[in-house]
């Protein structure tokens, strides 16, 4: 399986969001590439053959200035200029970020950040060496992540021990998860389907074993795993 | 020269900036083999899925040292030893400022690479955290591996190492420039040279202060980074220091590439000054985008937003130096020799490295690249490609300098196409395994990551092995190589005036620039000048007094590892520590060290009337602040963010507190007089300025262990974050003033008995330069951690 150039867009909402930006970046950096290798490649292809090419190095003689100011200063413009073509559009896409779970599933950014909304899932991630633990609101503790397609998913990320970094790569989410500390993660899962999880922080000798699995249900399949699932819980520990 | 080469007492006692720089450059290729060895080891582990050639334990290891190894002790100490041989010869100095420190630098890093070889061989193994030790992962809870003491002690050397470069470097640049040599003059390696080691300053004590708490919380049982939020302090301090550190890396070999282009494009290079505003600019942004390494860690969105901007607009100086490169070849008759090879490909790489550095510039796309495959691509192309290509491009384009005979060219180039082609063949497929983790020691097969990784084993092989060919053609070429004369390139630096290899003193007679000439003028002065130092040029202190500590902290560590042996290590360390200390200032007590060369040769805008003790210590202690910034800010966030509720005001004896504040106040004030008292040359006040002020710093120590011992009876413990840092900084001022403790006693010695000889007056106003920071230290430590 091929996985690069890879667009992950149907997946969630936070990738289609990466996506985008992504392939702007690249079309950028491929674009001006371009035209930095060509006259890289060219000039001294051109030069190291050219007989009316000049010597201007002399030994003992501290080289001058060269240069007109105007030349200079269209380089320092262009490159300037690029560069706000490019700060601008990340600058909006991060914001987008921000403003696209707040115009469409009504989540704010301070309910993010408390990590209590209606209408989205919160989901404790706890991280430990090595493992995970996702914990529901009704009070189910897992393994596996079962989330559902097409409802905001909130992650309140943490850790037990060092540093873990959680991941669910195809569907763009990555939260350090931190000892002490809880940080929060979103996405908009859109695809049923099975996702790895990963760590994606140097965590000990079990690093790389650190895998799991997301799975993406159907809203009606997740509420049934959900309520069900649920109820038992409760029972036991009102019993 | 030649029948000294093997003479060992030359290489283990020089000062002699050429030897120390041949010493960086063995060094240097010594740990580029193993820490090469290293990567080939975890690249066939990696080659395919679920591969067992490397477990874990050894993998992380593995790729911890191989880091580590490459980025301290490989490609920043090969820049620095062309720049130990060359800065000073194109300057038109005969030596460095101050040869004896320029060795000891030389040591120190040499002993720190070799205690963190050292790790592999404890039980249990060695650190195995990566190489940015991100905590608390990095602490005894979660690493008791005994040889990850060893690697924090091997860095601490270092950073000894470096903070004794960097001021000579700066000294030697300010105040040793040939007469009448313009500072936007030089070439652009002593200008790369110049902003790394402005860069080195700044960045190095904040890990400094990083690592400091790191022994104290692994050797002393604290609790500061085990602490809940604790590990986020590390991450501060360790990024502060290290996305400068990428640039510390790249711009040797970047400044490097730059000459290269010119010379063998034969044109100057086209906007000089705007180049040189670039670095610039580059280098004291490198300070203010760290924070893109934290875009995971919840801090806040606007702090980030920041970052952001500042890592996007970085890309700006590298950009306007990269097109201005290129740019500046046209017309030129270009010769596409070896060096230039290697610049031009220094440059290639350099652009694909920058290029998806700006990728991880975004906090939406980090979601992606943060811990992925596509940042070891990234900084691989940046660190290795585009600095490693442009250093060995100037080890080709110096060799016939260095040894007075030419190379293969052909196998140069053979070199040059062999390695970029294995360079990309192993990097680039990583850019496609961005959704592979960095660091693991294997995949399942069904994540399809098998066959990108094949084929970046089978780069790493032709890349590695491709340096063999250098090595043979060097070493050949050593010997057999045909006879080149001064100027084979037609260069036009003042290396390229003197004899391959050049005198020991580099110039005949005294270097001198008139408008835009370099010249070597015959003068009366110059021969006696350097008939003066023939046969005290070697001193075997700065071996000794980095090899004392080096048996110490092994021993120490093999002690924490309870190994065997460790007790006489640790005691012979000790000793040998203290006698080369006592032997370094009986050496200056009877002058039989000097060297200085005369100042009214010397071009010293625009520290014109500073003299360069005076000068060295001013940069020191700007990078000093750095350091005890560090501890105090981890104090600060240990009691604003990780819950650390007892305020100093709880802890301490606060009348006991201001009480050493005030002596420490007061030895500044009478350190400050006895400075006054040699510039009047008053025997008198001077010696009872400084036994006032030893007196009063000693009872600045006394009060304040008073008060430790105070806080530590009521039973308070290191356990509580806030008492560990607080204690820590405490400490580190205290070592501070012992260590100024000594050489105020020695100068005290020396007044009494020799009067006003040799440095006296201008070591004692250095020493109040820095009685007077102390003394604003323990200002700033009464009101931090004894107030707030």
């Amino acid at each position: 399986m091929f996985h690069y150039p890879f667009d992950p867009s149907q997946f969630s909402e936070t990738a289609r969001v990466w996506w985008n930006l992504f392939g702007f970046y690249l079309t950028v950096a491929i674009l001006l590439g371009i035209a930095v290798y060509a006259a890289l490649v060219l000039i001294p292809f051109i030069y190291s053959r050219s007989r009316k090419a000049v010597d201007e190095i002399k030994p003992g003689v501290v080289p001058g200035e060269r240069g007109r100011n105007a030349y200079l200063a269209v380089i320092v413009v262009l490159i300037l200029a690029s560069f706000l073509a490019v700060f601008v559009e990340s600058y909006i896409s991060v914001n987008e970020l921000a403003s696209l779970i707040e115009e469409e599933y009504g989540v704010t950014i301070e309910q993010l950040q408390a990590g209590e909304a209606d209408g989205a899932l919160v989901v404790e991630v706890r991280g430990f060496q090595w493992g995970w633990t996702f914990k529901y609101p009704n009070g189910i503790e897992s393994d596996v992540l079962y989330l559902p397609a097409g409802r905001p998913v909130i992650f309140k990320v943490t850790s037990d021990d060092v540093f873990h970094a959680f991941s669910i790569p195809d569907l763009r989410v990555k939260v350090d998860a931190i000892p002490g500390q809880v940080n929060m993660g979103w996405t908009v899962p859109q695809t049923p389907g099975t996702y790895r999880i990963q760590c994606y922080e140097l965590c000990g000798v079990g690093h790389a074993e650190m895998i799991s699995k997301a799975v993406v249900l159907p809203p009606e399949l997740f509420d049934f795993w959900y309520e069900s699932l649920g109820e038992e819980l409760v029972v036991e520990e009102g019993g | 020269m030649a029948h000294r080469v093997l003479q060992i007492k030359r290489w283990l006692f020089t000062t002699n900036h050429k030897d120390v720089g041949i010493l960086y450059l063995v060094t240097a290729l010594y740990f580029f083999v193993i820490a090469g060895t290293l990567a080939l080891l975890f690249r066939i582990q990696l080659s395919v899925p679920e591969n067992d050639f490397l477990p874990a334990g050894k993998f992380n290891q593995a790729v911890t040292n191989h880091g580590l190894l490459m980025v301290f002790w490989f490609i920043s100490p090969l820049g620095f030893a062309f720049a130990n041989y060359f800065v000073p010869i194109q300057l038109g100095a005969k030596d460095m400022a101050f040869p004896r420190l320029n060795a000891l630098s030389y040591w120190l890093l040499l002993f720190g690479g070799l205690l963190m070889l050292a790790g592999f061989f404890m039980p249990g193994g060695t650190a195995d955290f990566g190489w940015t030790a991100y905590a608390p992962l990095n602490t005894e809870t979660f690493t008791p591996n005994p040889g990850a003491n060893l690697v924090a002690f091997g860095l601490l050397m270092l950073i000894a190492s470096v903070t004794v470069g960097t001021v000579n470097f700066l000294v030697t640049i300010f105040q040793l420039r040939a007469k009448g040599y313009k500072m936007l003059g030089l070439p652009m390696f002593v200008w790369g040279i110049f902003f790394t080691v402005l860069m080195m300053l700044w960045a190095f004590p904040s890990l400094q202060a990083a690592l400091t708490l790191l022994a104290v919380d692994r050797i002393l049982g604290a609790n500061i980074f085990t602490a809940p939020k604790g590990g986020i302090i590390w991450d501060h301090l360790f990024w502060f220091f290290g996305h400068p550190e990428v640039y510390i890396v790249l711009f040797p070999g970047l400044a490097l590439a730059l000459d290269l282009i010119s010379v063998f494009s034969r044109r100057p290079l086209l906007g000089r000054k705007v180049i040189i505003g670039a670095l610039a600019a580059a280098a004291a942004l490198s300070f203010g985008v760290y924070a893109h390494h934290m875009f995971m860690t919840g801090v806040s969105l606007s702090y980030l937003k920041v970052h952001m901007f500042t890592t996007e607009l970085i890309s700006v100086p590298f950009g306007i130096i990269t097109i201005l490169a290129i740019l500046s070849m046209i017309g030129g008759a270009i010769r596409l020799s070896t060096p230039m090879l290697f610049a031009l490909g220094s440059i290639a790489v350099f652009i694909i490295g920058g290029f998806s550095g700006v990728f991880n510039s975004n906090p939406v796309l980090d979601i992606a690249n943060r811990g992925s495959y596509w940042v070891v691509a990234h900084f691989h192309y940046v660190m290795v490609g585009a600095a490693l290509f442009a250093l060995f491009g100037g080890l080709y384009y110096w060799f016939p300098k260095m040894t007075g005979r030419m190379y293969n060219e052909t196998l140069g180039k053979i070199h040059f196409i062999i390695s970029f082609i294995g360079f990309n063949i192993l990097y680039f497929p990583m850019f496609f395994l961005i959704d592979m983790p960095r660091r693991i020691y294997t995949y399942p097969e069904w994540t399809g990551w098998g066959p990108l990784n094949f084929i970046a084993t089978v780069g790493a092989f032709i890349f590695g092995l491709s340096h063999l060919i250098m090595f043979a053609n060097l070493l050949y070429s050593m010997k057999h190589g045909p006879r080149v004369d001064r100027n084979p390139w037609g260069a036009w630096s003042y290396e390229w005036m003197v004899e391959s290899p050049p005198p020991e003193y580099n110039f005949e007679g005294i270097p001198v620039v008139q408008g835009n000439r370099l010249m070597v003028v015959m003068a009366n002065g110059a021969k006696p000048h350097v008939e003066l130092h023939e046969g005290n040029h070697l001193s075997p202190w700065p071996l000794l007094i980095s090899l004392g500590p080096f048996l110490f902290l092994l021993g120490l560590g093999m002690w924490l590892g309870q190994v065997k042996f460790a007790l006489p290590l640790i005691v012979v360390g000790a000793i040998i520590s203290l006698y080369s200390v006592y032997g370094w200032f009986r050496d200056d007590f009877y002058e039989r060290f000097k060297f200085e060369e005369p100042p009214e040769y010397k071009e010293r805008w625009p520290f014109t009337s500073i003299h360069r003790v005076k000068l060295g210590m001013y940069f020191f202690l700007f990078g000093d602040a750095v350091f005890f910034a560090g501890l105090v800010g981890a104090y600060i966030f240990m009691r604003l963010e990780a819950g650390a509720t007892l305020s100093g005001l709880v802890t301490h004896n606060i009348l006991l507190g201001l009480l050493a504040t005030l002596l420490m106040l007061w030895s500044a004030v009478f350190m400050y007089i006895a400075a006054r008292g040699a510039k009047l040359g008053d025997k008198t006040l001077a010696l009872a300025g400084l036994s006032l002020s030893t007196v009063l710093s000693l009872a600045y120590v006394v009060v304040t262990g008073l008060d430790w011992a105070s806080v530590f009876a009521v039973g308070f413990t290191l356990a509580d974050p806030a008492i560990a840092t607080s204690a820590t900084t405490a400490l580190a001022h205290v070592l501070h003033l012992l260590a100024g403790l000594l050489v105020a006693l020695y100068l005290t010695l020396k007044i009494w008995v020799r009067g006003f000889t040799g440095h006296v007056p201008e070591t004692l106003d250095a020493l109040a330069v820095y009685w007077g920071f102390l003394a604003a230290i323990s200002v700033l430590v009464f009101g931090v951690t004894y107030v707030f």
